[in-house]
């Protein structure tokens, strides 16, 4: 995520909607592409976006939410999106009780919108799929927002030989996954 | 270094370039010397780190951005109207004597309330606000649904501090 300078946050906390949509600027594409990572999902991508957003707007106000404005956006971007992503599920369970399972999967736009994916995305999904929540949160962060171990620690609220030795599980669970691939044939 | 030692270090530090000079350096002699260790950096970039290189990058659409707007201009609207409210009432009932003064701060009170009970709407938008404001003061202390909360927070991270 791009650096966020202070006098534009200064302005944003006044009200000054020019400056909050710069903070929008710089901050939306890590929330949304994180989120939707995370979510896999447009639909909860957007809505998880404009649920931080929001809470972002709503809390300029303090002093020290503001100077540590960046770490806060990562912090919540993840907290929120895995939260959705389990609501999801336990959801889909529910759901799965009650309906047909074709009729709900039937016509779905995600799938639609899956099939118009890359094949290189669509590694990149099945790949994070078979991951936990916390490794697919460390290997987003990590890999494709490509932030510091420092930053990820602060992100998620852990010290740093805990962002390593997640990042060292997770990509040992990909090592496996990748080993079990070439043992079938894809 | 065994070659256990270099594996946790191609997987992680080494792999992130996070690695001191020094402890890049010990690396690399080892795996000049050693073909499986040379062998795990090849499998774990192959698996781990080459299919997120290209991934996209897709922008949030047009429309998140439109949304948000609308919910900010609507809740300062809203802001507006309850402080239209109290000033108005306080114009009337703003007495120089304490005592009335207290009678007038109640009455106040009472119309507020009136106002925001009679308006189904506004009475509904506020509990909405105080909703999402617990929602979130709970996000922000409730590690538990996402399990981070045994672990030491890292430095510099004031934010709940000061919340609290
Ligand atoms: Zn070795």
């Amino acid at each position: 995520m791009e650096d966020i300078p202070r006098d534009i946050i200064e302005k944003a906390a006044k009200g000054e909607m020019e400056a909050f949509e710069a903070i929008y600027k710089a901050a939306s594409g890590f929330v949304y592409r994180t989120a939707l990572r995370i979510v896999n999902n447009s639909s909860d991508a957007q809505e998880v976006t404009q649920d931080i957003f929001m809470k972002i707007y709503g809390n300029l106000k303090h002093f020290e939410f503001r100077s540590n404005l960046k770490t806060w956006v990562y912090r919540i971007t993840v907290n929120t999106a895995i939260n959705a992503y389990r609501r999801n599920l336990r959801e889909k369970s529910r759901r799965q009780d009650f309906d047909s399972v074709i009729e709900t999967e039937g016509h779905s736009p995600e799938l639609i919108q899956a099939a118009e994916r890359s094949d290189a995305e669509k590694q990149i999904t099945s790949l994070l799929n078979m991951l936990t929540p916390e490794h697919k949160a460390v290997i987003i962060l990590r890999e494709i927002e490509g932030l510091s171990y420092e930053d990820i620690a602060q992100s998620l609220k852990i010290n740093i030989n805990t962002v390593r030795s997640r990042l060292k599980r997770a990509r040992e669970a990909l090592l496996e996954l990748s080993k079990k691939a070439v043992k079938n044939g894809l | 270094m065994d070659c256990s030692k270099i594996k946790e270090l191609l997987l992680t530090d080494y792999l992130d370039k996070q690695a001191d000079v020094r402890l890049r350096i010990q690396v690399q002699k080892h795996l000049g010397a050693c073909a499986e260790c040379r062998r795990f950096e090849e499998e774990v970039r192959m698996a781990a780190v080459s299919p997120f290189k290209n991934a996209a990058k897709p922008e949030a659409p047009e429309s998140v951005w439109i949304n948000i707007k609308d919910n900010i201009a609507r809740s300062e609207s809203r802001k507006l109207s309850l402080l239209d409210v109290i000033t108005g009432k306080l114009k009337v009932f703003s007495l120089p004597r304490p005592a009335f003064a207290l009678a007038s701060t109640t009455l106040v009170f009472l119309i507020i309330f009136a106002a925001i009970t009679k308006h189904s709407a506004d009475k509904n938008q506020i509990r909405e606000y105080f909703a999402q404001q617990i929602d979130f003061y709970a996000m922000l202390s409730n590690g538990e649904d996402n399990g981070y909360q045994n672990h030491t927070p890292a430095p510099g991270v004031y934010i709940e501090k000061y919340l609290f």
